[in-house]
């Protein structure tokens, strides 16, 4: 039980880093960017 | 007491202070409604904390998500998905505990001496945070998406943190804003003062309920490297962890249990060091 969870923790954590990666390259982080740098209109409640 | 600690009460303060300001660094921001609009928001901060706060230095990972996945041609978040996996799996409900600014909000808050209810928040109200994350955090967001970008339907209908943060700030500042202001505005105020009236008398109410992001990293509590363990043969069996616990989590029947912050309170109050807060994974 204790072997398994600690594999499922590093095989998550490995997921992590491989969405990461996968996400920078498809250029997401520019939509974060993009969206994080304007007055979000939503968020202040004037959406 | 034993001798076994985590950090202790002013400790813990001390770090949410830091943490506080350091994803908040840009307090100048206040007096003219600006945002920080440098390279450091591509990151995400791993607390609850808006990117439209003109403190903000990062970015908040339940807006970016909602942005992706409102996002035409993009129906999943690879990059704020792993951000917030990332943290879960190494720190779980730590962040709750340690980092999120509005966390630290609510704990300044519920210290405003009123009477407290006596009775807990009912069992099934920590199921809640679940169903936004489902239904505002993901669904809400593609299902609004059209031609144009979906909408962070979280952020829009609910987040108190936004109001709070952003919203008034900016229509202090902005005051070709203030003409229009409208109905889901005084919904968002209203969800705020909610929110503040029953986190003054509910120890971190938001967390315990309200939370999408709490309700992600408490799911990886179950298997982050940082973890709570109990020693059942020292225990006592004394239940003085239950009643220290601010979040109503019992640690001896579930260490890791999705409401457990990892405040470190149970820690330090247990008679036989039985509990202790390791960083390795399970």
């Amino acid at each position: 039980m204790e072997n398994k969870k600690r594999l499922v923790s590093y095989v998550l954590l490995a997921v992590a880093g491989i969405l990461i990666v996968a996400g920078v390259m498809s250029n997401e982080v520019i939509l974060v960017l993009n969206k994080s740098i304007r007055i979000c209109m939503e968020c202040i409640g004037l959406g | 007491m034993g001798n076994n600690r985590f950090f202790t009460a002013l400790q813990r303060k001390l770090i949410q202070f830091a943490a506080f300001g350091f994803t908040n660094s840009h307090i100048g921001n206040y007096a003219g409604g600006k945002l920080y609009t440098g390279k450091f928001k591509n990151f995400c901060t791993p607390g609850l904390n808006c990117y439209s706060c003109p403190a903000a230095g990062f970015s908040c990972p339940i807006g970016s998500l909602q942005t992706v996945l409102g996002t035409p041609g993009r129906n999943i978040s690879l990059y704020v998905t792993g951000i917030i996996l990332a943290f879960g799996v190494l720190f779980g409900r730590f962040i709750c505990g340690f980092l999120c600014p509005f966390g630290l909000f609510q704990e300044l808050i519920h210290k405003i001496p009123v009477p407290k209810p006596k009775r807990r928040l009912p069992k099934w109200s920590k199921y809640i945070k679940y169903v936004l994350l489902v239904a505002f955090v993901i669904i809400g967001p593609l299902l609004t998406k059209g031609i144009g970008a979906g909408n962070p339907t979280f952020c829009e209908y609910i987040c108190p943190a936004g109001t709070l943060e952003a919203g008034i700030p900016m229509l202090l500042t902005h005051p070709e804003l203030q003409t229009v202001i409208g109905e889901l505005f005084s919904l968002k105020i209203i969800i705020l003062i909610i929110v503040v009236v029953l986190s003054i008398l509910y120890y971190r109410f938001f967390c315990k309920v309200l939370c999408p992001l709490g309700a992600i990293y408490g799911l990886l509590n179950k298997v982050s490297i940082l973890h709570l363990e109990v020693d059942k043969a020292s225990c006592v069996s004394c239940g003085r962890c239950a009643k220290v616990c601010q979040m109503d989590v019992d640690v001896t029947q579930n260490p890791n249990s999705a409401e457990c912050i990892r405040c470190g309170c149970c820690v330090n109050e247990c008679p036989k060091d039985a509990i202790k807060i390791t960083f390795k994974a399970q």
